[in-house]
């Protein structure tokens, strides 16, 4: 379930390298400045001629390769026959320019946020294909080194497509552009094209399993009078006074013991649990992925649990919204986000329990 | 391998009958054993497609490897490399079957497949072949689509209708460069592929030799007379001349080795009146002799620049390279001539030499004509006479001679075929010192009517002898048209009809059903579009393409060949791209949604509401004038006009305008005081 520290912590130093590198010119980056003219972040594209590019595929080049043989042949054996053969051949392979081209014209492409996932884990953002005009096949989608399988669009249908991504570090993660490509009919022409959807979503901190059961502040451990008798936990027993309630008297004792014994019950007036960022060592990112660990522990308890970062509280809840926005907070904690309605975390608040939960 | 690179279900159920398709041509050159390994492959391919048997490992297709080529070193030892290459090329072609695992491999089983398409075209470049090698090539192509098709696909009715689509769009790219692109010399010489041994005549006879030829009705030559036909019974395609007689066997003499025109030869000969022109076809031999009508002349404009013809001693017309592919050829023919009016020495006794100690009877028979006859052609008319007057038969199946075949035949069988009358004849003449030899060629040839040329076949194969006479030379002389002057008149066909004791009554004997009418006409009509095709298709080289351009352009220059191939691409091309673009525009909606979907922009672009799919006009004009109310009359105004065009069938060209003004003049979120 852990990811390698190491690649983690390559993942984070990539992240502030790229930031470091952006003064110098490359190559890379005038390529994104052009793509990102030509073809700006959208959350919903419809391919046509001024985004689609087009090359011969591997296939193409080696097909053209084999045009190129039986053209000697036909001219060396001077066989009319395997002249025309190749001329037909070679009009397949220019035919097919333009339909490998038509299929991709007029398909629609829109992506949604994905659900949240751990730092270092895939995220699975829905990428949905929609054909109005005519039918698209073949049509492959890549991002990283995930690709998926082919996919026939019918006319008039959508196909929304499951993409994994590997996100990196905890933040905001945007995969930015998915290429979307296709050889059909032939596969000796390839036509793609990188689309932006301006799709993003929250990587949560990987959970650091060795931080063990979550510390708390909570007053009950330190002072111990923060209790009161009352009805909603078992605290031991007493010798039965008259007047206690007959439903408070411990039977089995009494089958055992012969004597009469009352159960106490009390009230803890504050059993809600901190994760506070005082409890746990290290440096942020450590810290962070303790955090998170225990946030998922203290969700799979009994008692409501709040969240202390330097700068940030969290009252105690629970239940899976309250669990999201917790390690949402720890998602963004200290990262610039460029949103202008606020922190993620805050409009991930307001969202409440629209958020799905999250499997680990 | 990931997903995306695996091989869905449908392609390799078409690679594999695109992969018979494409072998079935070159069944006649493959071993048996070579059918079976490809059945092998074909059968372990599918049982992995249904899970049953797995890839093969190393060792598995190292010995498979290995076994294949030592098969087709041991079967195609006695062939040439062609053959091999070709062999080789189908062996690779099955094994790589059990090897595809990617769509990346498939690639490289199409392209041998296609190369294998080509390869059936240096076997033969017929019209049947060309038609069924499309249907190789529309499989292929299939294949190919559903490779590309989603894993998921189920509809393989799919691929092969965009196959067809393909490959007819492809059409017209394929004429235009193949009537425009330059025919260039041959980069470097290959092997041609030569006809199996045993088809056309070979340059020595014995009786029997051309009764095996009229057995078959393949194609010699075709002739195309540019006047009038002549009659049939003059066509003598004059071939060989056997002047080298071994008592048994008669084969070419000194001076068919000799070119005329050479030092002491006795090429005299003077010719008279206008001479016939024709254009010949000839269908590859393997060998170097040609067959004309005496005596012919190339026309040289129209020699190809690889083929070059030379003129022996005695007339007759040889290439100087075999005949491995077909050839055209146009000559002129004077069929009027005297030659070898002062006949050498050394000829004479090479055409009147006997051995000795053969065929006893016929030369006492000989010695006793000549005895009652004065001059050579009163021995010649008698010797006719007797052919006529004895009972002589002409069969297509004679017994069989012994040693000595004219005494033989002559006092014993009576029943033989042109090359036993000219054997016979030859030898009669020589034993009366009168020299003589024997000529092999064709006789006469079916007339196609639809397109009025003519076609020698095999079985037009005939032999007959020249006889030198002081004061004319050499003189033709067919001892079967005086015993069955049908055989001639009518052609072999003809007789055959005619007479059924010529008949051979195999059923199984392709010769059988010749001439069954319907069949006849149907054959025919078949051979002239084949004929049609070797014409204008198999024959287009330079020359060709050049008449065509000039035809067509009025002078070729760079410029305007440049101009025809760019101005028919755009318009191939271009039209291809508009419909092919057209149809992925998107839905055509009707004017009045098109007017709407550009109010619906208009509110999303300045006011930020959007329309959903599910929401109605109305309930969308709701929504916005909940939030902008100060444009409620507006929207109303809208939405009520739509939905009255719309739905209320109220569409006409007045309240189409009436809506555009309307959106025109909607100013989003900004009350109007009049609308």
């Amino acid at each position: 379930m852990r990811i390698p520290s190491d690649l983690y912590q390559k993942r984070y130093r990539d992240r502030r390298g790229r930031q470091g590198r952006r003064s110098r010119f490359s190559w890379r980056q005038s390529w994104r400045a052009w793509i990102d003219k030509r073809l700006p972040p959208k959350r919903e594209q419809v391919l046509s001629h001024r985004n689609i590019f087009i090359f011969p595929s591997r296939a193409g080049l080696v097909f053209t390769g084999l045009l190129v043989m039986l053209l000697l042949v036909a001219i060396n054996f001077e066989n009319s026959a395997i002249f025309a053969l190749v001329f037909l051949l070679g009009g397949l392979l220019v035919v097919s320019i333009l339909h490998t081209f038509g299929n991709l014209m007029g398909l629609k492409i829109s992506g949604r946020t994905a659900e949240a996932a751990f730092a270092g884990r895939q995220a699975i953002f829905p990428i949905m294909l929609s054909a109005t005009g005519r039918q698209h096949f073949g049509v492959q989608l890549s991002w990283q080194d995930i690709s998926s399988d082919r996919i026939d669009v019918a006319k008039q249908s959508e196909r929304s497509i499951p993409m994994r991504f590997r996100t990196g570090p905890r933040g905001i993660c945007k995969p930015g552009r998915i290429k979307v490509e296709t050889s059909y009919p032939l596969g000796l022409i390839t036509a793609w094209t990188w689309v932006d959807l301006a799709i993003d979503t929250v990587v949560y901190p990987f959970p650091d399993k060795s931080a063990g059961e979550p510390v708390s502040q909570s007053a009950y451990h330190e002072s111990g009078v923060q209790e009161r008798a009352g009805s909603d936990d078992f605290f031991g027993l007493r010798s039965y006074v008259v007047g206690d309630s007959m439903r408070s008297v411990a039977w089995k004792t009494f089958a055992k013991t012969g004597q009469l014994s009352s159960k106490q019950f009390v009230d803890y007036i504050d059993h809600r649990l901190w994760l506070d960022w005082d409890n746990v060592t290290g440096d942020d990112e450590q810290r962070l992925q303790q955090l998170c660990h225990w946030a998922l522990v203290a969700e799979s308890g009994h008692h409501e649990y709040g969240l202390r970062l330097p700068g940030v509280n969290v009252p105690p809840g629970r239940g899976m919204p309250h669990l999201n926005i917790l390690l949402s907070e720890l998602a963004l904690y200290k990262l610039p986000l460029k949103q202008s309605s606020g922190s993620y975390a805050g409009s991930m608040r307001q969202a409440g329990s629209s958020k799905p939960s999250v499997a680990l | 391998m990931s997903a995306a690179e695996q091989i869905p279900r449908n392609s390799i159920i078409w690679l594999l009958s695109a992969q018979l398709a494409v072998i079935i041509p070159l069944m006649g050159l493959m071993s048996w054993w070579m059918i079976a390994f490809w059945l092998l492959c074909a059968v372990w391919r599918v049982a992995m497609f249904r899970g049953e048997a797995s890839f093969p490992g190393k060792i598995v297709r190292g010995i498979l490897v290995a076994l294949g080529g030592l098969g087709v070193a041991i079967s195609f030892s006695g062939l040439g490399s062609l053959e091999i290459a070709v062999a080789l090329l189908i062996l690779a072609f099955s094994l790589k079957l059990i090897e595809v695992r990617t769509r990346r491999d498939m690639y490289l089983v199409f392209c041998l497949a296609l190369f294998i398409v080509a390869a059936a075209f240096l076997f033969s470049q017929s019209i049947f072949l060309a038609i069924y090698q499309v249907f190789s090539v529309v499989l292929i192509i299939t294949a190919m689509v559903a490779t590309q098709h989603s894993l998921y696909n189920r509809e393989p009715a799919l691929a092969i209708r965009m196959a067809v689509k393909l490959v007819a769009q492809a059409v017209p790219v394929m004429i235009l460069f193949f009537v425009v692109f330059p025919r260039i010399e041959p980069i470097w010489s290959v092997p041609h592929n030569v006809p199996s041994a045993g088809i056309g005549m070979s340059d020595n006879i014995e009786p029997g030799d051309i009764a095996k030829l009229n057995q078959s009705d393949e194609l010699a030559f075709r002739v195309e007379f540019d006047g009038p036909m002549p009659l049939r019974q003059g066509m003598y395609w004059r071939g060989m001349t056997l002047s080298n007689f071994d008592g048994r066997k008669w084969s070419v003499g000194s001076s068919m080795k000799r070119n005329s025109g050479a030092e002491n030869t006795a090429a005299t000969y003077e010719l008279y009146g206008e001479p016939l022109r024709y254009k010949m076809t000839i269908e590859p031999t393997g060998k170097n002799w040609l067959f004309m009508l005496p005596i012919a002349i190339p026309i040289d404009s129209t020699q190809g620049s690889t083929m070059a013809f030379v003129q022996t001693e005695d007339f007759a017309l040889r290439s100087v390279m075999d005949l491995d592919r077909p050839v055209g050829i146009e000559v002129e023919s004077y069929v009027n001539y005297s030659v070898g009016l002062d006949i050498s020495e050394a000829q004479r006794v090479e055409n009147t030499k006997l051995p000795s100690g053969f065929n006893p009877r016929a030369l006492s028979f000989s010695a006793d004509l000549r005895k009652r006859t004065d001059s050579p052609q009163e021995y010649i008319d008698q010797l006719s006479k007797y052919l006529i007057d004895q009972d002589f038969y002409y069969t297509l199946e004679p017994p069989a001679l012994g040693r000595d075949t004219v005494d033989d035949f002559i006092f014993g069988t009576r029943r033989g075929y042109c090359e036993h009358y000219a054997n016979a004849f030859a030898f009669l003449l020589r034993a009366a010192n009168i020299p003589a030899r024997v000529v092999v060629g064709y006789q006469g040839g079916e007339i196609n009517p639809h397109n009025m040329t003519l076609n020698v076949r095999q079985l037009d194969a005939h032999a007959w002898i020249e006889y030198w006479r002081a004061g004319s030379g050499w003189l033709r002389l067919d001892p079967t048209y005086i015993v069955a002057p049908d055989r001639i008149h009518l052609g072999f066909d003809g007789a055959l009809e005619r007479d059924s004791e010529f008949s051979n009554n195999d059923l199984l004997s392709p010769l059988f059903y010749r001439n069954i009418g319907l069949i006849k006409a149907l054959r025919l009509r078949l051979d002239a579009i084949n004929y049609m095709w070797q014409k204008k298709v198999v024959g287009f080289g330079a020359q060709e393409q050049r008449d065509v351009l000039n035809d067509f352009l009025g002078g070729v220059t760079s410029l305007k060949l440049g101009l025809l191939v760019a101005g028919i691409l755009i318009i191939v091309l271009g039209t291809l791209a508009l419909w092919i673009l057209w149809g992925a525009r998107g839905i055509n909606f009707s004017p009045e949604k098109t007017l709407y979907l550009k109010f619906c922009k208009k509110v999303s672009a300045r006011l930020g509401l959007f329309r959903a799919k599910s929401e109605t006009p109305q309930a969308f004009a709701e929504r916005i004038i909940e939030k902008y109310p100060q444009s409620a009359e507006q929207v109303r105004a809208i939405t009520r006009q739509y939905n009255e065009i719309a739905y209320a069938g109220a569409r006409s060209a007045a309240n189409l305008a009436q809506l555009k003004t309307y959106i025109a003049s909607f100013k989003p979120g900004v009350a109007s005081a009049k609308l």
